[in-house]
């Protein structure tokens, strides 16, 4: 049951080769972590898959193909995504940036809309709405700081609610590119244990770029490596860990 | 003192203009990046409009009224989808060139049409004034004041309390997630676009029920400037309230350095020496929040 299919994906910048040939598939309910060094690649392809950048090659969501369909086309096909360096709404509070995340699921049009309010006396699909951002916020323990701006929480806090945004749309992919970037340790456990329920109480499959190799190994079900712009491997942690290639590429480096 | 009060008060309603037109500028670079430098040439346009339904279809103002707000979404829309959205991923420098272009177009076709000599604004308002103690105060004054209070605040609850309101806030703070959530950054666009030209056409029909249509109205645009520069290129709040602190000052300017200085016509200038100052002093403006630097 693959849900993400990637085939033979290839971008150049210029003369650089961002990606070359890079083929996987993503299996429905699991955590698929793509691990490399700096430059290998990993948020080029995210990027790719988002529809920021538009790759030659084949991307399909549940076999819809998806190369040279806009980006704000993804949350249709049930795909949300954080950022490397947070993207929040910074002059908004934490209520409304997770509500610009269910945004598409709102089918009432510009001038509908513009009649419904947000915060007071909300009707139908927005009171809706806003009941779905608590619960996501709650989800990921923020139930404190609903009504704080985002810009005054600390950074890990912060990550939290970007992930609440994402989750609120509620996606069948969530991409999360270095969702522990930054972190104490505490709070990357703390974030894994979020990522971990999500994925196994909500059925949310998730892709994930994340350097920490000690949190990638215990909670990804599978992993695959990027270097320059190539999969030196794929396969189950375990696997992977073991793979020479690999340990020269990347691990090598980082245990000399 | 009564002179004092006769300025201030012209000021304010001059003011309550340009913080409107300020308005659809700064919405127009928050969502888009973009600096209009068509935004005089909408006003103009939209004045011109209004006048000839109203003289031509003999149309009370209030129907004329809403027709030229009509034709102000029409414009905008016209502009936003034939020009605007194939620069799309062009450098923000070249969409500024392309604006100016167009207000060079607005402003001829306006000269063919209507000509380059000023030509009188119906009488829509009534002409006596109200006496408010000293001073008397005439009426399309008073209106123009509650008419542009009227429209920043039904923008200010737009802006604030809808959804879409909402997510036009969100795509000003980050593109890339606003796009991530689903939102189809071109409907915005045209969105800031024909919100912007409609405060704008609302501005033109005060400021010509006021003044008079001559072209020289699309240097409402230039006059705006300072009042967004003063509030900080991205601050709503900002332009609104420096908007009437440019109007005050221009009034207060014209009014009493002629005297002081026996130079005549410093009026229009202070706005600009304005200008000048806040750029040394504080070049992101009294509210703005980022990318205007002093290099």
């Amino acid at each position: 049951m693959s849900l993400l299919e990637v085939t033979k994906v290839s971008l150049n910048f210029g003369g650089v080769k961002a990606l070359s040939n890079v083929s996987f598939t993503v299996k429905k309910g699991e955590i698929f972590s793509i691990i490399g060094p700096n430059g290998a690649g990993k948020t080029t392809l995210l990027n790719c898959i988002s529809g920021r950048y538009v790759p030659v090659g084949s991307i399909r969501m549940n076999g819809v193909e998806m190369v040279g369909m806009k980006a704000h086309a993804r949350p249709g096909l049930g795909i949300a995504r954080t950022f490397q360096n947070i993207a929040l709404f910074v002059q908004e509070n934490v209520l409304d940036n997770v509500l610009v995340g269910r945004n598409h699921l709102l089918k009432a049009g510009i001038l509908s809309s513009s009649l419904y309010w947000t915060r007071w006396g909300c009707l139908g699909e927005e009171a809706e709405a806003n009941g779905a951002a608590v619960k996501a916020l709650a989800a990921l323990g923020l139930e404190g700081v609903i009504n704080r701006p985002v810009a005054d929480l600390p950074y890990g806090v912060q990550k939290r609610v970007e992930l609440a945004r994402a989750m609120v749309a509620e996606p069948n992919l969530l991409l999360l590119d270095e969702p522990m970037a930054g972190m104490t340790l505490n709070e990357k456990l703390e974030l894994a244990g979020h990522i971990q329920k999500l994925n196994s109480e909500h059925d949310v499959t998730a892709l994930m770029i994340e350097h920490d190799m000690g949190i990638v190994m215990s909670i990804s079900h599978r992993v695959m490596v990027l270097d320059f712009g190539e999969k030196i491997a794929e396969g189950t942690p375990g696997e992977v860990m073991e793979n020479t290639q690999v340990r020269k590429a990347y691990l090598g480096e980082e245990i000399s | 003192m009564e002179y004092f009060l006769g300025l201030l008060i012209n000021g304010i309603v001059v003011g309550s203009i340009y913080s409107m037109v300020a308005l659809g500028f700064v919405l127009i670079y928050k969502a888009t990046e973009v600096v209009n430098f068509a935004q005089g040439e909408l006003l103009m346009i939209g004045a011109y409009f209004c006048m000839e339904t109203i003289v031509r279809t003999r149309m009370p103002f209030i129907p004329a009224f809403l027709m030229t707000m009509i034709f102000m979404i029409v414009l905008a829309l016209l502009i936003e989808r034939l020009v605007l959205r194939r620069m799309l991923g062009a450098p923000i420098i070249s969409v500024i060139m392309v604006t100016i272009g167009i207000g060079i177009i607005l402003r001829m076709i306006v000269i063919q049409i209507w000509g380059a000599t000023s030509l009188p604004f119906p009488d829509v308002f009534p002409r006596e004034g109200i006496s408010f103690g000293v001073v008397k105060v005439g009426q399309v004054y008073i209106w123009s004041l509650a008419l542009s209070i009227l429209f920043m605040v039904l923008f200010g609850i737009f802006f604030k309390f809808t959804r879409i309101g909402l997510v036009m806030r969100a795509t000003a703070s980050s593109r890339k997630a606003a796009e991530s959530m689903g939102v189809p950054l071109t409907r915005i666009f045209a969105l800031a676009w024909i919100i912007s030209a409609v405060v704008s056409g609302v501005g033109g029909v005060l400021t010509g029920s006021i003044a008079g249509l001559t072209p020289e109205l699309s240097f409402y645009g230039v006059k705006v400037f300072p009042a967004v520069i003063l509030g900080g290129l991205d601050s709503i709040v900002g332009a609104t309230i420096s908007g009437v602190v440019i109007g005050v000052l221009e009034n207060l300017g014209a009014g009493f350095l002629k005297d002081l200085t026996g130079l005549g016509g410093l009026g229009p200038v202070a706005p600009f020496i304005i200008l000048v100052a806040i750029l040394w002093v504080r070049p992101t403006g009294l509210f703005g929040t980022k990318d205007i630097e002093r290099v």
